[in-house]
C-alpha cells in the first residue's frame, strides 16, 4: 500500500539564538493510505507544528517529507486533502453554506458541482439545519462541525485534523468519531492530533506519541498497550508465605489479584506451581494490557527529564 | 475562479465591515450638498458670470478668469484635488485591514491549506480593495459631475478623468500599504508608515528645501538631499493631480505619471506577494 504521509527527520526550530524553540527535533513517521493515525502528545509537544510543516504553513529547517506523493506544502497535495486547524475562524458575517461555498471555490470545485457538494458535506457533519444561519450565531461545537465540513468539502483523500472534537459535547464527539470511521471505510486516510487518549484509542489504527518534538513511540494501539511479560492472576486461598515465596516476580497484590512478571513461559509455569504448592487456587490468568493513557503517562514521564 | 472567489470575499468583507456603506453614505451626502450649493444664486452667479464658464471660442464673451483660468475650471481642479487626497487617505484607512485580517491566526491556517498559490491571496485582496475604491470614486465623481452639469448647464467631461486618475493614485498608495501590511502584519503600522512617508516627501522635504533656498540662496547638494529627491521617485501617485488639472484645463498632458504609478504599484505588489509567500504563520 502507498504511503499517504512520509516524513524523514523533520527539524523545525522557531526563532533563533537564545530564543529558539526546538519544536520538532527529527520527526520521522509514516502513515499508510486508508488508516486512521493518531498523533498524541501533551500541550506544546509539537503536534500542530508537524501539521503546519506538512502544509507549508511553516518551513522546515531540515528533513523532508511527502504528502500523497508530493513534497510537503505542494498545491497538488492540497487539492486532495482537507485540514481542520485548531482555533479555526471563519468570517462571522457568512452563513454556513456561504462559508463552504467560499472554501469550496478555493479548493477548485467547479461551480456546477458546488451546490451538491455543500449539501452532502453539511449532511455528513449534521449541520444541514444550520446552513443558512450566520456563523456569528454558531456554538463552539457547531463551529467544530463547520470546520470539519470545510475540511471535507473537496472530498479529500487525506484528512488532517487538529483536535477535531475540541469543544464538542459527548454526543457530538461520538458522532464525529462515527463520521471518521465512515470516512475511513470509504478509503480515506485520517491523521489526527489529540490529547484525548481514550478517543484516539477507540478509532485509531496506529498512533505515535510525541514529546518535546520527538516521536517517543510509534505503533499499533494493540502493540503499544500490550505490556510484555506481565500477567494478572486471580488467586484465592493465598497465604502470607506464598507472597514471600514469589519474591521479585510479584509486582503488586490487590486482594485476590496478583500481578506477576515472568520473562519466559517456563517462569510463569514455575510461579503457578509455587502458588498451587502453597495451597492457592488459581481462578483466572490474563496477560495484562495497559490503557493508552498508562503508556502515554509512563513514556512522557520517562522522557521529560532528558529535555527540560 | 479561485482569484475571483478571493476578490468576492474581499468585497463581502468590505460590505460586512460597513466600509463600503460608510463611504457610500458620505459620498451621497456630498452629492446632496453639491445639489444644494449649485442651487444658490450666488454660486451660480460666481461660477458662470460674466459669461458662461466654458465658452472659450467666443471672442466677445470671455469667461471670468483668475490667473488665466476660468472659475469653473478652478472649481473642478479644487474638487478633484480634494477628492484625490480624501480618497487616498480615507480609502487606505478603510481598506488597510483587508491585508492584515487575512493573516489572523485561525484564518490563515485554513487559507494556506487550500490548493491556492499564496500570492493569489494578496493579489486578490489588493484587487478587491481597488475595485471597491473605484466604485466609490466613480459614484462620487459621476454624481458631482451630473449635478454640476444639470444645475449649471455647463458640462466639463474632462473632469471625469478624475475617476481613473484617483483610482490609480489610490492603487499606488495602497500597494505600499499592502507591502507594509504584509511585513508588519499590522494595518495601523502600515498606514502610519505610509502616511509618514508621504508627509515626508510631500511636505517636510519641500519645506526644508524651501528654507534651505531662503537661507543659502541656492539648494545645497548633499547625501540627504539626494536621498530626499530620490525618495519622491519611488513614491507612487506622484504627478497624477497635475495630470487631472492639465486635462481639465485642456493643456498638454504627459502620461509618464500613469506609467510610473502603475509600474511602482506592480513592483510593490510583487514584493508584497513575495514577502507573503516566504512568511511563516
Ligand atoms: N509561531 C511560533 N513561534 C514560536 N514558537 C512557536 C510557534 N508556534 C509554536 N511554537 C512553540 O513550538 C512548540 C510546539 O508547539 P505546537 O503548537 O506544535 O504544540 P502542540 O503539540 O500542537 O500543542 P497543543 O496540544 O497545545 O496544541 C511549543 O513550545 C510552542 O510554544
Ligand atoms: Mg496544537
Amino acid at each position: 500500500m502507498d504511503l499517504a504521509i512520509a516524513s524523514n527527520n523533520i527539524v523545525k526550530t522557531y526563532g533563533r539564538g537564545s530564543k529558539a524553540v526546538h519544536a520538532l527535533r527529527g520527526v520521522s513517521l509514516s502513515v499508510q493510505e486508508g488508516e486512521i493515525y493518531g498523533l498524541l502528545g501533551k500541550n506544546g509537544a509539537g503536534k500542530t507544528t508537524f501539521i503546519k510543516c506538512m502544509l507549508g504553513i511553516v518551513f522546515l529547517n531540515s528533513g523532508e517529507g511527502s504528502l500523497l506523493g508530493y513534497p510537503f506544502g505542494s498545491v497538488h497535495a492540497k487539492e486532495q486533502l482537507g485540514y481542520l486547524p485548531e482555533n479555526h475562524r471563519y468570517p462571522l458575517y457568512l452563513t454556513g453554506e456561504q462559508t463552504l461555498a467560499y472554501f469550496g471555490k478555493l479548493s477548485g470545485i467547479p461551480k456546477a458541482a458546488l451546490g451538491e457538494r455543500i449539501d452532502r458535506t453539511l449532511k455528513i457533519v449534521g449541520m444541514a439545519e444550520w446552513r443558512t444561519t450566520k456563523v456569528r450565531k454558531y456554538s463552539k461545537g457547531m463551529m467544530q462541525r463547520l470546520g470539519l465540513a470545510q475540511a471535507l468539502i473537496n472530498d479529500p483523500k487525506l484528512i488532517l485534523l487538529d483536535e477535531p472534537t475540541d469543544g464538542v459535547d459527548p454526543v457530538g464527539r461520538k458522532e464525529i468519531r462515527e463520521v471518521l470511521i465512515r470516512l475511513k471505510n470509504e478509503g480515506k486516510t485520517i491523521f489526527l492530533n489529540s490529547h484525548l487518549l481514550s478517543e484516539v484509542e477507540r478509532i485509531s489504527d496506529r498512533v505515535a506519541i510525541m514529546d518535546h518534538g520527538t516521536i517517543v513511540k510509534q505503533g499499533s494501539i494493540d502493540a503499544l498497550t500490550r505490556t510484555d511479560h506481565v500477567y494478572e492472576l486471580t488467586v484465592t486461598n493465598t497465604r502470607p508465605e506464598l507472597l514471600t515465596a514469589l519474591g521479585s516476580s510479584l509486582l503488586r497484590t490487590n486482594g485476590s489479584l496478583l500481578e506477576i512478571s515472568c520473562e519466559t513461559p517456563e517462569m510463569l509455569n514455575s510461579v503457578m506451581d509455587t502458588i498451587r504448592a502453597s495451597g492457592g487456587v488459581i481462578e483466572s490468568m490474563v496477560p495484562k494490557k495497559s490503557s493508552l493513557e498508562d503508556v502515554f503517562v509512563d513514556l512522557i514521564k520517562g522522557s521529560a527529564v532528558t529535555h527540560d | 475562479m479561485k482569484f475571483l472567489a478571493i476578490i468576492e470575499a474581499t468585497v463581502r468583507e468590505g460590505i460586512a465591515r460597513k466600509t463600503i456603506l460608510g463611504m457610500f453614505i458620505v459620498s451621497t451626502i456630498t452629492i446632496l450638498l453639491a445639489i444644494f450649493l449649485f442651487q444658490l444664486n450666488a454660486i451660480q452667479h460666481g461660477l458662470l458670470s460674466p459669461a458662461t464658464g466654458h465658452v472659450r471660442t467666443g471672442q466677445n464673451q470671455q469667461p471670468m478668469q483668475l490667473l488665466g483660468v476660468t472659475v469653473l475650471d478652478m472649481m473642478w481642479m479644487g474638487v478633484s484635488a480634494f477628492l484625490l487626497l480624501i480618497s487616498i487617505f480615507v480609502g487606505s484607512f478603510v481598506t488597510a485591514g483587508f491585508v492584515t485580517s487575512l493573516m489572523e491566526k485561525g484564518t490563515i491556517d485554513l487559507l494556506l491549506s487550500k490548493p491556492v498559490e499564496r500570492w493569489l491571496y494578496i493579489a486578490g485582496r489588493y484587487v478587491g480593495a481597488v475595485l471597491i475604491i473605484l466604485a466609490e470614486v466613480a459614484y462620487l465623481v459621476l454624481g458631482l459631475w451630473l449635478v454640476a452639469g444639470i444645475s449649471l448647464g455647463s458640462w466639463s467631461p474632462n473632469f471625469l478623468i478624475s475617476i481613473f486618475a484617483i483610482t490609480l493614485a489610490f492603487a499606488g498608495v495602497y500597494s505600499l500599504v499592502t507591502l507594509f501590511g504584509v511585513l508588519t502584519r499590522s494595518s495601523w503600522f502600515a498606514i502610519i508608515i505610509v502616511l509618514a512617508l508621504y508627509i515626508l516627501v510631500g511636505f517636510i522635504i519641500p519645506l526644508a528645501r524651501f528654507i534651505d533656498r531662503l537661507l543659502n540662496g541656492a539648494p545645497t547638494e548633499g547625501v540627504l538631499s539626494t536621498i530626499a529627491s530620490g525618495l519622491q521617485y519611488i513614491m507612487p501617485a506622484r504627478g497624477l493631480n497635475t495630470l487631472i488639472s492639465h486635462t481639465i484645463l485642456l493643456q498638454p498632458v504627459t502620461i509618464t505619471p500613469i506609467f510610473i504609478t502603475a509600474g511602482l504599484s506592480v513592483l510593490y505588489l510583487a514584493i508584497s506577494c513575495f514577502a507573503f509567500s516566504k512568511k511563516e504563520f
